[in-house]
């Protein structure tokens, strides 16, 4: 076997792409040639060479992006004082207006527990998700007048508002597992399911 | 100004990755990494344990993605749960601690084989050769980083590099590798 057909099933070899019989041929050639032998060693630590090299940098760059990421969080949290000071006041609104909507025109619908206008942004919160608490996972809600959702959960849930993942108003929102919620109405994710994401603490 | 970018569905992610679009990986983090990170520090893991899986994890669906090795037959986030769950369940056990029964309600995909991504060399050896391949020209870097990282073909990685012909490439891979091999005996004797 000359050189340049080792070498082109030694480019097979690492793409995993031998025929049986081709890594026979492979295989004796290496046996038979110290130096055909040589060429695989050294493509075997190019190989690894090469990944370590690219994982580095793919490191550095996810890094780089999860820190930009994190940065942003925090930025939102430091904007979002305001907000979460009249949440209590807009649910103690909210639930005064539910129960004065129930005792005008009780929903048809046992399970729709909440309608109203507003717009949703979803931000991953820290918490607990593991073990027990599984089952209370939480999502939660916050009003804005441009938009509509409805939850048939049963239990709390919390949505976090950022100002990265704005879902179009008219959206309606529809808890379908512990942590995941369907979109309705969304022009352009009609019928898939958004994942609610926790974040450990 | 508030900004909006709408969530990317799991085949909007696999494109963003592949791309290796920032907001692709932002995502990653806003939606797919938080449960198993919990996972981790709920059963023994440190912050740092779940921040380095959680990494790793990505490393690991970047190299499926970009070798063509990843099929999507479950949600992103489950996949990514089951490989975050392989790899801790290997630093666990390293540590002494077993990881409880609480998510064999997950449904979690099979995945059989040991999940092991290294990132620093493990010798001088290594660290020579990693700084030797730092020191190649950009187009030895290409060729290289896309026949033995990404499992590219000559075929395919010639269409990519529209200068080389698959003849030239074969011929550039060579000198490539010569290249390299100079410059590492060269850095192994310096150091």
């Amino acid at each position: 076997m000359n050189k340049a057909t080792f070498l082109e099933l030694l480019d097979k070899h690492l793409l995993g792409t031998l025929s049986s019989a081709e890594r026979d041929l492979f295989e004796q050639a290496k046996k038979d040639n110290p130096d055909f032998q040589n060429e695989y060693d050294m493509a075997v630590n190019v190989e690894k060479g090469v990944t370590l090299y690219n994982r580095q940098n793919l490191l550095n760059e996810i890094n780089e992006i999860r820190d930009d990421y994190n940065n942003e969080q925090s930025t939102e949290k430091k904007r979002t004082p305001l907000i979460r000071r009249i949440i209590p006041y807009a649910v103690a609104a909210s639930i005064a207006l539910l129960i004065g909507l129930f005792l005008l025109n009780p929903p048809s619908d046992p399970k729709l527990l909440y309608t109203s206008t507003m717009d949703i942004r979803i931000l991953p919160k820290e918490g607990n998700i593991g073990g027990g608490a599984k089952k209370s996972r939480q999502v939660e809600f916050y009003h804005h007048p441009k938009a509509q959702y409805f939850t048939e959960d049963d239990t709390t849930i919390k949505v976090y508002l950022t100002d990265k993942t704005w879902i179009n108003p008219n959206v309606k929102l529809e808890k379908v597992g512990s942590n995941t919620l369907k979109l309705k109405n969304h022009p352009d994710k009609q019928g898939q399911s958004l994942t609610v994401p926790l974040q450990s603490e | 100004m508030i900004k909006s970018i709408a969530p990317y569905n799991d085949s909007q992610l696999i494109d963003g990755i592949k791309r290796r679009d920032a907001e692709a990986f932002k995502q990653l983090y806003r939606f797919h990494t938080g449960a198993f990170k919990a996972m981790i520090l709920n059963n023994g893991g440190t912050q740092t344990d779940a921040d380095e899986i959680e990494q790793l994890v990505i490393i690991h669906l970047y190299e499926k993605v970009i070798t063509g090795d990843f099929k999507l037959t479950a949600k992103l986030s489950t996949y990514m749960y089951s490989v975050a769950r392989n790899m801790w369940l290997k630093r666990a056990s390293k540590k002494n601690l077993t990881l409880s029964s609480d998510d064999d309600t997950l449904n979690l995909p099979e995945i059989s084989e040991e999940i092991e991504i290294q990132i620093d060399p493990k010798d001088d050896e290594e660290e020579i050769l990693v700084k030797s391949i730092a020191n190649l020209g950009d187009t030895c870097k290409q060729i290289l980083t896309k026949f033995y990282y990404e499992k590219k073909n000559m075929r395919t990685i010639s269409n990519e590099l529209p200068d080389l012909t698959e003849d030239n490439l074969r011929k550039r891979k060579y000198k490539c590798m010569q290249q390299l091999k100079k410059i590492f005996e060269q850095k192994k004797q310096h150091e």
